[in-house]
């Protein structure tokens, strides 16, 4: 009961508190909720630790915490089958408050929020928020491997695809026929099933990798800052499926060749390699 | 002058007769302030820290983690010295209308 009282007090407080005061909140508490006759008065941990929270740093915690999840949940939900109205609500609201339509720069839709998530949560976590503690957790390392491996594996593919398009083709279907410019049917949206399993993989990957990276965001506010360096590796995987996804899905690639997409790979290649580098520098 | 302002009146009291544990300071005025949540009396204590009036320090102990003291500042002391005349002058306008 006491162990579990303090575990849930310290969550809250990690979650609530400037990381400078944390400890010292969290040493005089442990010695108060030692005290059966002071805990039964103490309150909820909730209620222990909002009269001690600073309400404009705390406020400013859950704008940074909201628009780094946003980086996150946005591209990979709008990506999802029959969201894509999401993106266009994010557009419109961003254009209330600025008077410029993201989509019409000249950044990818998919490619901007990932790459802020990622500056955002270098600069946050890595000379701004807490500190270490203690060992790493296991998880840490098994998570970072799993988006570490979804992330080359899609840069794998893409390479595989740019360099070899025929032959990747043939493994997914019918795509030589968007590459050759035919069009199937009125529409020329009829694909086959394997290129549909790799869409969906493309889709619900980066969805996946966007959980996991909002997940690694709470963890690193109230476990272990080093938490960070599993959400900018999954952010880069959301990123990359992203870009893929809307290259792969593009139907007008056909008509423009295929040696644009060279520098478009060097610059996905830019990308996993800034993911990489920021998820050891917030690791160290 | 308000209760808060009796509570922190309080803490400085205790602190300038020296160092204290934080919990120990809890304790005390748990039993002066039975009505009082120990959250709203720490939360006292921890603004009094962020004014500058008290610090923290790591106190040596032999085993176990180190206990965190507080210990009043000058600034702290000048707060208790406002706080403590104006307490004086509430109890003695309240002891002129024969307030026992």
């Amino acid at each position: 009961m006491k162990k579990d009282y303090m575990a849930r007090l310290e969550r809250t407080a990690r979650w609530r508190l400037p990381p400078e005061e944390v400890e010292d909140v969290i040493a005089d508490y442990r010695d108060i909720v030692g005290d059966e006759e002071l805990r039964r008065s103490l309150g909820k941990p909730r209620d222990v630790i909002a009269p001690l929270t600073p309400q404009k740093t705390y406020h400013i915690w859950l704008a940074v915490f909201i628009a780094l999840a946003a980086c996150a949940l946005l591209p990979a939900l709008s990506a999802l089958p029959g969201m894509w109205h999401l993106w266009y609500l994010f557009r419109r609201l961003t254009f209330c408050v600025l008077p410029l339509d993201v989509y019409n720069l000249s950044i990818s839709s998919a490619t901007a929020l990932p790459f802020l998530g990622i500056a955002g949560a270098l600069v946050w976590f890595r000379w701004k928020g807490g500190g270490k503690r203690g060992r790493l957790s296991p998880a840490v390392p098994a998570l970072l491997a799993a988006a570490g491996v979804w992330s080359a594996a899609v840069l794998a593919a893409d390479c595989f695809w740019m360099r070899d398009p025929i032959a990747f083709s043939e493994m997914w279907g019918q795509m030589p026929l968007y590459f050759l410019g035919v069009r199937i049917g009125p529409s020329g949206y009829m694909v086959s099933r394997s290129f549909h399993i790799l869409l969906g993989a493309l889709e619900w990957g980066g969805f996946a990798m966007a959980l996991l990276s909002v997940f690694a965001l709470v963890k690193a506010r109230t476990q272990d800052r080093r938490w960070a360096a599993v959400y900018i590796l999954a952010l880069t995987a959301v990123l990359l499926s992203a870009e893929s996804l809307a290259l792969v899905s593009n139907m007008e690639i056909s008509e423009s060749g295929f040696e644009w997409l060279a520098p478009t790979l060097r610059v996905w290649i830019v990308y996993a390699g800034a993911g990489f580098v920021g998820a050891g520098a917030t690791l160290c | 002058m308000l209760k808060k302002d009796l509570i922190e009146l309080c803490l400085l009291h205790l602190l300038a007769q020296g160092d204290q544990y934080g919990y120990e300071l809890l304790r005390r005025l748990h039993h002066t302030f039975p009505d009082t949540q120990e959250s709203a009396v720490y939360a006292l204590l921890r603004g009094l820290c962020r004014e500058g009036c008290s610090e923290q320090y790591a106190g040596a102990v032999s085993g176990g983690p180190a206990r965190k003291y507080y210990r009043l500042t000058e600034q702290g002391r000048d707060k208790y010295a406002a706080l403590l005349g104006r307490w004086q002058a509430l109890r003695d306008a309240v002891a002129e209308l024969g307030v026992e």
